[in-house]
């Protein structure tokens, strides 16, 4: 063998290569590149982001971003500058509601429920979170089952807990309630019992709860109570906020003789006349009759309802008690299907049937804000107090209009006055305006169209919109309202004091749109408040106006504003 | 240490596999001479004496050979106006040019564990390719001190919450290196480079305000902040090529060294301007802070003649 065997073929270089070292040292290399690519990052990352849902607090916009077990709390200040917080909540969250008055976000999560805790932490069980923008005011209840559904007491000392149709167990038992005392923490009593929540479970007939209505506190029997009515589908449970442990009371509407089942529809309370014993619910049924219960005392437990069954000639498709001549109670029925209203005496059981000029479905009680001080009798020296009358605002959603009517009896009608207003549109919704201008409501319709009825003047101010879709929110003060477009980048403000429109253009198209308090207001300064234009699209942006500047057509800065994108991107380092 | 002497044309026989017995032998003598160097014994062989600097341009001494007791080898004889690695000693002419450039190619692995990567990467691995260009300065048979200009460039995309994230890193340094031959092929070096790196980080997302030339939105951010990286490495010669006598020497180098990269941490704060508005004010979106500091390993080709 010639050394010209091992010429390399490219015979002009000779490039003479050894096996030995390169091997084992590209493979140290190799692995120690590889090695350099381990640890992962933050799942939140990979989160999407499809779930999140918005929710105004007084003075802050919460977002709920539950598959990153968070709530994103945006907060502003009187420059407009936000501060983004990300405060932590409990894995499997299932649902989520705001305080009535907007100062606490609530959310229900299941926690691990039974799967495995990611890697590193610790298991967590199902827990209802109170989430505030004060640290001091976040709270976290412990609950006992993995319930998705949660009803508020208005008065923001209760909460209830059920197995919503949602509810994704494998069984679950829809009767079964947890009742938290929000306005305690999470306790154990002595003995090792849950002391809050107090778990309740309803005895049922067949049904399961529908609705949840906390009462005012009521002069009963057994003293000043609070109660939960919890209507299901077929009868209506009472239960004692006092000892909620306690067995309820059930209002069974569907006798056992009868196959056909009667659905609770509504219930409206009264306290009645000072003292005990005829505080009263009045529940409206899917049928003809109005059931009348009177708590009175008993001897097995502090009260018991004494039932009423009232017919009132067609079904009933609303309820109010009403005060009429000298302060008389009396439950008011709109009877739509027969062309009047019915008002029972609920002592005597006795009626006396309104016609009124369209079948008004709807009605809500507007006696402060629309009495007209010439209407109010004069109380001359010596004369006894006028006792008031109650004026209520009838309206339709199918067609037909607004109209007043004002309780009491005059000579040859049972009523003083039924005053139609010029609305001829289908009224959706009734809106209150707030405390500047309480004798306004805002009237949604399916047109295109609103209007703001004046309650005192007895007046409808017609507004033309280009979307029937229009949103129409009040600013909190109510000197103003809002309107806009889900997916257009106009905001409408309408000064309720002149009722002029202004109109002012986002740079983005706005999904939703929120007034919230903003902090830093200068001493003696009114309170400053922030619009905010929210953006659902990507991972959401927000731009941060000043609501006054916003809403006054002659402020050369009410375009300014803070544009923040990105806003579930925010916060997820410091998790 | 005659067997030193024989290796470079024995290394040639035992890889071509031309006298296997003759090749084996020298192999041992080989193995044995390179535990010798990396333990430390004195340089006092020819062939440790005629171990190029990794530098490439090599002093090719003629000492002479002392008798050997050994079935002398099979002859090399390399063609006319090539010499190569392998060349004998005794045979290589002497005055090959020193140009005294060093080039590299490679790639760095840095591990960041920055929070502040999260959103754009989904482990902490982080892949930059390196060029570096350097001239040396001091040349010594025993050590090469070269001064040179490096660049790194890295990209890491991932996805943050649906939404596409990049993070570009162009880092420019002034790049000292200084490099001991161990042996023949091997050689150690340690490398300083302070510098500056760029960082572009950009969030695209529909929520960011689009601009008039950009079809996608996008939040960005560009920031300057110094650098530095400290690593020691191996260099491994893996040819060296001449076309001429008087030619420069081209020396071929598989590099590997591992070091550590620091850059201080900076508020990633990306903004989305859009097209201009009266009375905007952007509030950037805070994702944390982030550095660039971390361990890095590197493998690299270098060409040094």
């Amino acid at each position: 063998m010639s050394h010209h065997d091992q010429k390399p073929a490219r015979d002009h270089q000779h490039l003479h290569l050894r096996r030995s070292p390169v091997a084992p040292a590209g493979v140290a290399a190799a692995t120690l590149l590889l090695a350099l690519g381990c640890g992962g990052r933050n799942p939140v990352w990979d989160a999407p982001v499809g779930r999140a849902q918005p929710f105004a607090l007084d003075d802050a916009l919460a977002v709920v971003d539950p598959d990153a077990n968070r709530v994103v709390l945006l907060t502003t200040d009187v420059t407009r500058r936000a501060r983004v917080e990300a405060v932590p909540i409990q894995r499997g969250m299932r649902a989520a509601t705001m305080a009535p008055d907007r100062s606490r976000l609530f959310v229900v999560s299941a926690g691990d429920a039974g799967e495995m805790p990611p890697d590193g932490s610790a298991e967590q069980g199902p827990a209802l979170e109170v989430v505030t923008t004060s640290v001091a005011g976040r709270r976290t209840y412990p609950l006992s089952e993995p319930l998705d559904g949660i009803a508020l007491d208005p008065r923001g000392e209760w909460a209830v807990l059920f197995a919503s149709k949602s509810a994704g167990g494998l069984v679950s038992n829809p009767n079964e309630l947890l009742l938290v005392d929000i306005g305690k923490p999470a306790g154990v009593a002595a003995g090792g019992a849950v002391a809050n929540p107090v778990a309740h479970t309803l005895r049922s007939f067949g049904g399961k709860p529908q609705r949840f209505t906390f009462t005012d506190p009521l002069e009963l029997p057994g003293g000043l109570r609070r109660l939960l009515i919890v209507e299901t589908e077929q009868d209506v449970a009472i239960v004692d906020l006092l000892h909620p442990a306690d067995p309820e009371i059930t209002v069974q509407l569907t006798s056992g003789q009868d196959a056909r089942r009667v659905h609770p529809a509504a219930v409206a309370v009264t306290d009645g006349d000072p003292g005990p014993n005829d505080a009263r619910i009045a529940i409206r049924t899917d049928d003809r009759n109005v059931v009348i219960a009177t708590l009175l005392p008993a001897t097995d437990r502090d009260f018991s309802p004494s039932l009423n069954l009232t017919d009132v000639g067609a079904v009933p498709s609303d309820t109010a008690w009403v005060r009429t001549d000298a302060g008389a109670l009396g439950l008011a029925a709109l009877v739509p299907g027969a062309g009047k209203a019915v008002v029972i005496d609920p002592t005597t059981g006795l009626t006396v049937d309104v016609g009124l000029p369209a079948a008004y479905q709807r009605l809500s009680l507007v006696t402060a804000a629309a009495t007209k001080a010439s209407t109010v009798p004069a109380a001359g020296p010596g004369a006894a107090v006028p006792q008031p009358v109650d004026i209520a605002l009838l309206w339709n959603a199918n067609g037909g209009g607004v109209a007043f009517w004002e309780l009491g009896r005059v000579a040859g009608q049972p009523y003083r006055s039924v005053e139609t207003v010029g609305v001829t549109s289908a009224v959706t919704s009734v809106i209150d305006v707030g405390s500047a201008h309480p004798e306004l409501k805002i009237l949604q319709t399916r047109d295109t169209a609103f209007f703001v009825l004046d309650l005192k003047a007895r007046t409808s101010a017609p507004f033309q919109t280009s979307s029937a879709s229009l949103v129409i929110a009040p600013s909190a003060g109510g000197t103003r309202a809002w309107a806009y477009v889900p997916g257009s980048s106009q905001i409408a403000s309408i000064d309720l004091q002149t009722l002029h429109a202004t109109e002012r253009r986002t740079e983005r198209p706005l999904s939703s749109l929120f007034e919230i308090a903003a902090s830093g207001a200068a001493p003696g300064a009114p309170a400053p408040r922030s619009l905010i234009a929210l953006t659902q699209t990507g991972t959401w942006a927000a731009a941060v106006y000043d609501a006054a500047s916003a809403g006054d057509a002659n402020d050369a800065a009410g375009d300014a504003h803070t544009d923040i994108a990105g806003l579930l991107l925010e916060g997820i380092d410091a998790f | 240490m005659r067997s030193s002497r024989r290796s470079p044309r024995n290394v040639l026989t035992a890889t071509g596999g031309r006298e296997p017995e003759v090749g084996r032998r020298a192999a041992k003598v080989l193995m044995a001479a390179a535990i010798a160097t990396i333990l430390g014994s004195p340089r006092t062989t020819a062939a440790a004496e005629s171990t190029p600097a990794p530098g490439g341009d090599e002093p090719r001494p003629s000492t002479p050979a002392p008798p050997s007791t050994e079935p002398a080898p099979a002859p090399y004889f390399p063609p006319a106006g090539v010499t190569t690695l392998d060349t004998p000693a005794a045979a290589r002419p002497m005055n090959h040019r020193i140009i005294g450039i060093d080039a590299s190619l490679g790639v760095r692995g840095t591990r960041l564990t920055s929070l502040g990567l999260d959103p754009f990467s989904r482990d902490d691995g982080f892949v930059q390719a390196s060029l570096t260009l350097g001239y040396r300065a001091v040349h010594a048979p025993n050590l090469d001190l070269s001064l040179g200009v490096e660049w790194d460039y890295g990209l890491a995309s991932s996805s943050a919450r649906d939404s596409r994230t990049s993070l570009e890193v162009h880092e420019l340094a002034v790049a000292l290196c200084g490099r001991v031959p161990l042996s023949r092929r091997f050689a150690a070096f340690a490398r300083l480079t302070p510098g500056a790196a760029r960082l572009e980080a950009q969030v695209t997302d529909a929520s960011a305000l689009a601009s008039g030339s950009s079809p996608t939105a996008s939040l960005t951010q560009v920031h300057w902040l110094p650098s530095a990286a400290a690593s020691a490495g191996l260099a491994f010669r893996v040819a060296s090529v001449s076309r001429s006598q008087s030619a420069p020497v081209f020396d071929y180098w598989l590099t590997a060294e591992a070091g550590y990269h620091y850059s201080p941490s900076y508020a990633l704060e990306l903004r989305s301007e859009g097209r201009s508005a009266a009375g905007r004010d952007v509030q950037p979106l805070a994702l944390g802070d982030l550095s660039l500091r971390g361990g890095f390993a590197r493998l690299g080709m270098a060409l040094t003649f």
